[in-house]
């Protein structure tokens, strides 16, 4: 059974934890450290949040080719063969676990935090526990919820390229320039709607979702940090 | 004497400091419970003048040099901007970029907490605005996925919840079709003339608004009101004005003769299926779709004929498939059927590579600025030059490309900035530049969305002038019948996913 214990973590918290755990681990650093944190975050994903198996797979296949190519290749230089073995090899096949787990424990980190997290109620909880003004906050979901007509046009602007018989070359700076003017003036427009709306950035609003610090966020949080603690002193 | 909605005196407004003043001591009065619609040519400030009135300019630009507005008696300068919303909130030109949240529910939820409705109301609040305008099936739809009239009506709903006594609408039909439009006038007509509201719309075409609308304002250059008319009477005594200004009235445009089929040449559709939902592209290897059933298509097994240097138009609903017919053509969608061209010899799309199939089409899309691919409006016009004349040495070229911008007025802008010239000039330019490459085949996607008859005119009589002397073929989509009847040779109208053409 799941239990959605990660879900109901209070984003700002959530995101402080999540922040003060990558700098210890950064501290810490060896590769045993960096493995523990990959199987409690795969525990967390799997038992304490309701995040959707298929999505959490999808994205750590990429991760994990991407962690064996930085293991091989650092792996690539060391030489394990017994009689030959030098403390320099030994330590050139730990900096290789090292570096391979390191790219892993970061983004199963991110990863925990991404799919246990609702935009909204992520930009809400910066509102209210960051005190972040509404101005900034509600321009990063408006922002949000302008890529589908930024895709579009960013399709729109590469065929004129094409049509017209231009090449994009590697980095497309040219309908990026386009893009970006088109995003300069959609900016205005929105900005100007949500004004009209009665939106203003800075003044008094009520609030729909209200995204308290409870008790069990500051039990979730403090759990989280005693294990990370308890990681390094045992692996240190 | 009841207090008017909105007053206005003396306005003056400028977007910098040392530039020209788009309005110019603008005195205008909107009065209660009425349907005021604002006319004017593009350019002559109409849009200014709308966010000036509603209190978003100068706060998200430019400068009031002077003038106040009064809002029901009040200065807006002095109303906070969630009171504000009470009294005046405004509809925008294009439905895309009006929301800031990714459902209506959640929209309206958003505009309940602007106005600090207490969070226990607002849910209430949200089914009444959705019940009232009648959209409560729109509320949980992602906003992406509405139609263009879709997501104006969902504006309306907004506006609603925030019970704003005056509603500004700054051309927002533009973009929608007319089935949608006739949707959205008796919503209008009644949050007016039954609760009350105050309407004013800026648009540049009177047709919508005849018989719902009490008062016509023209305005001219710098915001300075020309006319005014109250009744159908006075509206037809100031159509020399309007003539002047350029602003289209109903019955400006003339009929002309539809062609009759003389020959076969041309773009042929035979048993045409697109699907809705494009095949997804593969990584590798070409992508592959089975043919759709006839509710997962956008066209099924239609028929046409596209003749060779003539203009035909495409007419139909949003969402019929106008745009994703000009993607196919120019291979950016897969196609059950066959689309031949039939020529000196008959030669299949699908067995043309992308690649040549450019060389022979060209694209005006809706909004230009997505298709300039150089910093300079000369430079537009002289890149598909180069492609047409490899030979030719720059300065003839250069030669070239300024009498090609002469014809339609673009000369004296040619070192500007293509984003630096209004919509209609940049669509002129846009047509230009697919015109100087030299392609045989013009796809006009809503070429004169937004604009006004003078600027359409002058597009269109470019456009008609190259089919009659140079034989480009053109292909245009459009909700303006007025406009098709004008200019098309053959119009053919998109019904129950099949071609119909226009017979008269």
């Amino acid at each position: 059974m799941r239990r959605p214990l990660y879900d109901n973590f209070n984003p700002a918290v959530k995101a402080v934890t999540i922040i003060i755990c990558c700098i210890m681990m950064a501290i810490g650093g060896t590769w045993q450290i960096n493995c523990a944190v990959i199987v409690s975050c795969l525990l967390c994903l799997t038992l304490l949040s309701r995040c959707s198996i298929k999505v959490m797979i999808g994205l750590y296949m990429p991760l994990l080719f991407l962690g064996g190519l930085i293991f091989i290749s650092n792996l690539a230089s060391a030489d394990l063969d017994a009689a030959s073995k030098t403390a320099y090899e030994i330590a050139s096949f730990d900096t290789a676990l090292l570096l391979g787990t390191r790219i892993l424990s970061y983004a199963s980190m991110g990863i925990l935090f991404g799919l246990t997290t609702k935009n909204k109620i992520f930009v809400m909880s910066t509102m209210h526990q960051f005190h972040l003004k509404p101005k900034f906050a509600y321009g990063i979901l408006a922002a949000l919820h302008l890529v589908p007509t930024l895709s579009r046009e960013w399709d729109e602007v590469n065929l004129a390229y094409a049509v017209r018989g231009k090449r994009t070359g590697v980095i497309p700076f040219g309908p990026l320039f386009n893009t970006l003017v088109n995003g300069i003036r959609w900016s205005e427009n929105v900005a100007m709607a949500m004004e009209s709306k009665g939106f203003d950035g800075d003044g008094p609003r009520t609030y729909s979702i209200e995204t308290p610090v409870r008790t069990s966020d500051i039990v979730l949080a403090v759990a989280s940090l005693v294990l990370m603690t308890a990681f390094i002193i045992i692996f240190k | 004497m009841t207090v008017p909605a909105i007053s206005c005196n003396n306005v003056t407004f400028s977007y910098f400091e040392e530039g020209k003043d788009v309005l110019k001591n603008t005195a205008l009065e909107i009065p209660q419970g009425r349907i005021t619609v604002l006319m004017g040519s593009s350019g002559c400030g109409k849009s200014t003048l709308a966010a000036v009135l509603c209190g978003l300019l100068p706060d998200n630009g430019g400068i009031l040099k002077s003038g106040d507005i009064l809002l029901y008696g009040r200065s807006v300068k002095e109303i906070p901007v969630s009171e504000r919303a009470r009294s005046i909130s405004m509809m925008f030109q294009n439905p895309d970029l009006q929301f800031c949240m990714p459902t209506l529910r959640e929209e309206l939820i958003f505009c309940a907490e602007n106005i600090s409705i207490s969070p226990d109301e607002m849910d209430y609040e949200a089914e009444r605005a959705a019940s009232q305008l009648g959209t409560t099936h729109l509320l949980d739809r992602p906003l992406h996925t509405l139609s263009g009239g879709e997501k104006q009506r969902a504006v309306l709903t907004c506006i609603a919840l925030l019970n704003s006594k005056c509603i500004v609408l700054d051309e927002s039909f533009a973009n929608l079709d007319p089935a949608s439009v006739s949707e959205l006038l008796p919503v209008l007509s009644d949050l007016c003339h039954k609760d009350g509201k105050t309407i004013l719309a800026i648009d540049h075409m009177s047709d919508h608004w005849k018989g719902i609308a009490d008062r016509y304002v023209l305005i001219g250059e710098g915001g300075t009101i020309l006319c005014e008319a109250e009744t159908q009477e006075e509206l037809e005594a100031a159509k020399p004005i309007f003539t002047e200004e350029g602003i289209a009235y109903p019955g400006i445009w003339e009929k002309k003769t539809l062609a009759t089929e003389s020959s076969t040449e041309g773009l042929h559709f035979c048993q045409l299926t697109i699907p809705q939902v494009p095949a997804k592209k593969k990584l590798f290897g070409k992508a592959t779709s089975v043919k759709p059933e006839y509710d997962a298509s956008l066209y099924y097994e239609a028929d046409a004929h596209i003749p060779d240097g003539k203009i035909t138009a495409i007419m139909g609903p949003s969402g019929c498939g106008k745009t994703s017919l000009m993607m196919t053509l120019l291979k950016q969608r897969d196609y059950f059927g066959n689309i031949e061209i039939r020529e000196d010899e008959i030669r299949e799309l699908r067995d043309i590579k992308a690649k040549d199939c450019f060389k022979e089409v060209g694209i005006a899309f809706q909004n230009p600025s997505n298709q300039f691919v150089t910093q300079n409006v000369l430079s537009e016009v002289l890149d598909g030059l180069k492609r047409r004349y490899p030979s030719e040495p720059e300065e003839v070229l250069k030669e070239k490309g300024l009498a090609l911008l002469d014809t339609c007025g673009l000369r004296k802008y040619h070192k500007y900035s293509p984003y630096m010239l209004s919509q209609g000039q940049q669509r002129r330019l846009a047509v230009l530049a697919v015109i100087a490459a030299g392609q045989k085949l013009l796809l006009l996607d809503e070429p004169t969305y937004g604009q006004d008859y003078k600027s359409a005119r002058a597009l269109m009589d470019l456009i008609a002038g190259l089919v009659k002397n140079e034989g480009l073929t053109v292909i245009m989509s459009t909700h303006d019948a007025g406009l098709a009847g004008a200019y098309a040779d053959v119009i053919l109208h998109v019904k129950d996913k099949k071609f119909t053409k226009e017979v008269r």
